[in-house]
C-alpha cells in the first residue's frame, strides 16, 4: 500500500544470484526496500515474517518453484500482489499463470524499468481490491447495456444478451477489464495480448477494438466502454466490478 | 493442419514403417491356389476312376484314371514349386523395402542431427561477439576504466543477446501455439504488409525500389484463406522485406498472386543480390544467413518464421536463386473453398 512517505516493501524470489544482487540493487535504487530469497520455500518463510508489499520471484527454482509458492500463499488466504518473471508463452499459458493467482508476470529477460513500474502499480492496490481473480467482470451501467464478461466459460453477454466475439477480441476484453483504470499502448496491448516477442505490426490491434466497439455497441462519438485517446492507446472508461 | 497442437515434425517415416510391416506378410497367389486346387480335384477324379472300373462306363479306358490322377500329381507339384517361388520373391521383396526404409530413417536422423549442428554453430556465434565485448568492458571496469561509455555499450549487448531470445522465444512458440483462424483474404494481407513496410523504417527503400504489384481481380480476386491475418501478414511482411533489403535502388520487386487448383500462390521476386547455390535450402533454418549478406542487418529468424507460419497453415514454402542475378519465394496456401464469406466472429466457448 503507498501512503506518502511509505517506501513500499518487496521480496525478490529468484536462486540465480547475479539477478537477485543486480535487480535488487536497481530496485532499491528506485526506491523500494527490498529483501530476496532464494527460492520458493525461502519466499515462503519471507512473506510470512516480512509481510511486503508486493512479491516478485522467479518460477523455475529448486526446492519449491514460483507457481508453487503464489499457490500455497493463496491456500491459505494470503492475497499479497506477486509478479511471476517467467517465460509465458502463449494466452493459455498467461491466462493459467493468473489463475492460478498471480497478479502479473513478466517475460525474462526484461527492462529493469518495466519491473518497477509494474511493481509500483502493483503496490497502488488497496486491500479492497485485493483477491483471487475475478470469474466475473462487469463494466457499467451503460446506456447500450453493461458487458458482462465469464471468464470460466469463455462468455460474453451485453445486458442480458449473449455476443459472439472472436478468440483474439475476447483476450483483449479480458486483459483491458482487468486493468481498467491504466492507459494501454497499442504496443503494451501487442506484447501482452497477443504475446509475440516478434514483430507483428500494432495494426492487428485496431481491427479487434473496433470489434469490441461494434459488438458491444460502444458509439465511436460518445463511447461509455472503450475510449481511443489519440496518440496514446485505449482506455476502459466503464466503470468495472469484479462478480 | 492448421489447428492448435500440431507439431511441425514429419511423420513420413512413421507411416512407411506401417505400410513396411504389411509388406511382410506372404500376399495373395491365386494362380498357384487354383492350380493347387485343380491338381487335388485332378488327383481325386483319377482315383475314382480307378476305383469304380468295375461299373466302368463304356468308352472309358482302364488308363484314363491312373491318367488323370497323375496329372493331377503334377499340377499339384506345380503348384507348390510355384508357391514356394513366389513367397520367397515376396520375402526378399520385402527385406529390401525395410533395408530401404531403415537407411531413409537413419539419413533423416543424420540429417537432423547435422541441422541442429549447424544451428548451434549459428547460436554460438551469435553469442560469441556481445560476450566478449562484454568481458572486455567487466576487465575494464574492474581497473576502474570505462564510464558512462562502456556501461552504454554494455547495455547494447544486453539487448543483441535480448532480442536473441527474443526471437527463439517466438519461434518455439509458433511451432505449437493455438492459431486463431478466419477466412483471409491473401490480397488484402499483402497490400497491408506492403503498407507497413512503407511507414515502419522502410520508408528508404519502397520508393527507390522498382515494386510491382498483380493481384488479380478478373475474372475474381484470390480466394480466401483459412488463416490468422495476424501471422499471415507477418509472412509477407517479411518476404517482401527481405526483397528490398537485397535489391539496390533501382531494382525491380515483383509480387504477383494466382489461384491455382483450389491453392492460392503468392510469388515475390527480386533482382537483387540473389542466394549463393548452396546456401538456397539452408536459408530457412532458424538464425541462418547467408553469406553475401553479412554487411546488412538481419536477424536471421525472418524466413525461418516464415516457415513455420505456412506449414501450420497448411501451405509449403519455397524458394529459387541465382546468386547476382536475383530470388524468388514462393508461398502457397490451399484456398478456402466456396465463395467469400463475410468473416462472422465465432463464440469463444469452445476456442480451447
Amino acid at each position: 500500500m503507498s501512503r506518502p512517505g511509505h517506501r513500499a516493501s518487496v521480496l525478490l524470489v529468484d536462486d540465480d544470484e547475479a539477478v537477485r544482487e543486480t535487480v535488487g540493487a536497481y530496485l532499491s535504487r528506485a526506491g523500494f526496500a527490498v529483501s530476496t530469497a532464494a527460492d520458493g520455500a525461502q519466499g515462503l518463510l519471507a512473506v510470512q515474517t516480512q509481510r511486503p508489499d508486493v512479491v516478485v520471484t522467479d518460477v523455475l527454482m529448486p526446492v519449491m518453484d514460483g507457481r508453487e509458492l503464489v499457490r500455497r500463499l493463496r491456500e491459505r488466504g494470503d492475497w499479497v500482489p506477486v509478479i511471476l518473471l517467467t517465460q509465458v508463452g502463449e494466452a493459455a499459458e498467461r491466462s493459467a499463470a493468473l489463475d492460478e493467482g498471480a497478479d502479473d508476470y513478466l517475460n525474462k529477460p526484461f527492462d529493469p524499468q518495466e519491473l518497477a513500474s509494474r511493481i509500483r502499480a502493483l503496490a497502488r492496490r488497496t486491500a479492497a481490491t485485493r483477491g483471487a481473480p475475478a470469474d466475473v467482470l462487469v463494466a457499467g451501467p451503460r446506456a447500450s447495456g453493461a458487458v458482462r464478461l465469464e471468464r470460466i466459460g469463455r462468455r460474453v453477454f451485453l445486458g442480458e444478451r449473449e455476443v459472439a466475439l472472436t478468440p483474439k477480441a475476447f483476450a483483449l476484453l479480458e486483459y483491458l477489464l482487468g486493468y481498467p483504470e491504466e492507459l494501454h499502448s497499442r504496443e503494451r496491448l501487442l506484447e501482452r495480448v497477443w504475446g509475440f516477442e516478434i514483430a507483428v505490426s500494432t495494426r492487428a490491434v485496431d481491427p479487434r477494438v473496433a470489434e469490441l466497439g461494434r459488438v458491444l455497441e460502444d458509439d465511436p462519438a460518445e463511447p461509455t466502454l472503450l475510449k481511443t485517446v489519440p496518440g496514446g492507446g485505449y482506455r476502459v472508461v466503464a466503470e468495472v466490478r469484479r462478480g | 493442419m492448421a489447428e492448435g497442437s500440431n507439431t511441425m515434425h514429419d511423420d513420413a517415416s512413421g507411416t512407411a514403417r506401417g505400410r513396411a510391416a504389411g509388406a511382410g506378410r506372404p500376399g495373395r497367389s491365386w494362380g498357384a491356389h487354383v492350380a493347387a486346387v485343380l491338381g487335388c480335384a485332378g488327383v481325386a477324379a483319377g482315383v475314382w476312376l480307378w476305383l469304380s472300373r468295375p461299373g466302368a462306363w463304356v468308352g472309358v479306358e482302364l488308363a484314363t484314371g491312373p491318367a488323370v490322377a497323375g496329372l493331377g500329381v503334377v499340377l499339384v507339384l506345380l503348384a507348390t514349386v510355384g508357391r514356394t517361388a513366389i513367397l520367397r520373391r515376396r520375402a526378399a521383396l520385402a527385406r529390401e523395402r525395410a533395408a530401404a526404409l531403415a537407411a531413409a530413417t537413419l539419413a533423416a536422423e543424420e540429417e537432423a542431427r547435422a541441422a541442429r549442428r549447424r544451428f548451434l554453430r549459428r547460436l554460438d556465434h551469435e553469442l560469441k561477439n556481445p560476450v566478449t565485448a562484454l568481458k572486455a568492458l567487466a576487465a575494464q571496469g574492474a581497473e576502474g576504466l570505462g564510464g558512462y561509455r562502456a556501461w552504454a555499450t554494455a547495455g547494447i549487448q544486453a539487448q543483441r543477446m535480448a532480442r536473441l531470445v527474443g526471437d527463439l522465444r517466438g519461434l518455439a512458440e509458433l511451432e505449437v501455439s493455438q492459431l486463431d483462424l478466419e477466412p483471409v483474404r491473401v490480397d488484402e494481407v499483402v497490400t497491408e504488409a506492403l503498407d507497413d513496410l512503407a511507414e515502419a523504417g522502410h520508408e528508404a527503400l519502397l520508393p527507390q525500389r522498382d515494386v510491382r504489384v498483380y493481384l488479380p481481380v478478373a475474372p475474381w480476386p484470390l480466394p480466401e484463406v483459412n488463416g490468422d491475418p495476424d501471422l499471415l501478414r507477418l509472412v509477407f511482411h517479411n518476404v517482401i522485406g527481405n526483397a528490398l533489403k537485397y535489391t539496390a535502388p533501382g531494382e525491380r520487386v515483383e509480387i504477383t498472386g494466382v489461384e491455382d487448383a483450389q491453392r492460392v500462390i503468392v510469388e515475390v521476386a527480386d533482382t537483387g543480390r540473389g542466394i549463393p547455390e548452396e546456401e538456397a535450402e539452408l536459408v530457412f533454418e532458424e538464425l541462418a544467413r547467408a553469406r553475401n549478406v553479412a554487411d546488412l542487418p538481419g536477424s536471421g529468424v525472418g524466413l525461418a518464421l516464415v516457415k513455420v507460419i505456412v506449414q501450420r497453415h497448411g501451405g509449403e514454402v519455397s524458394l529459387r536463386s541465382r546468386e547476382g542475378r536475383g530470388t524468388s519465394v514462393r508461398i502457397s496456401l490451399p484456398a478456402r473453398g466456396g465463395e467469400r464469406a463475410e468473416p462472422a466472429p465465432r463464440t469463444t466457448g469452445d476456442a480451447r
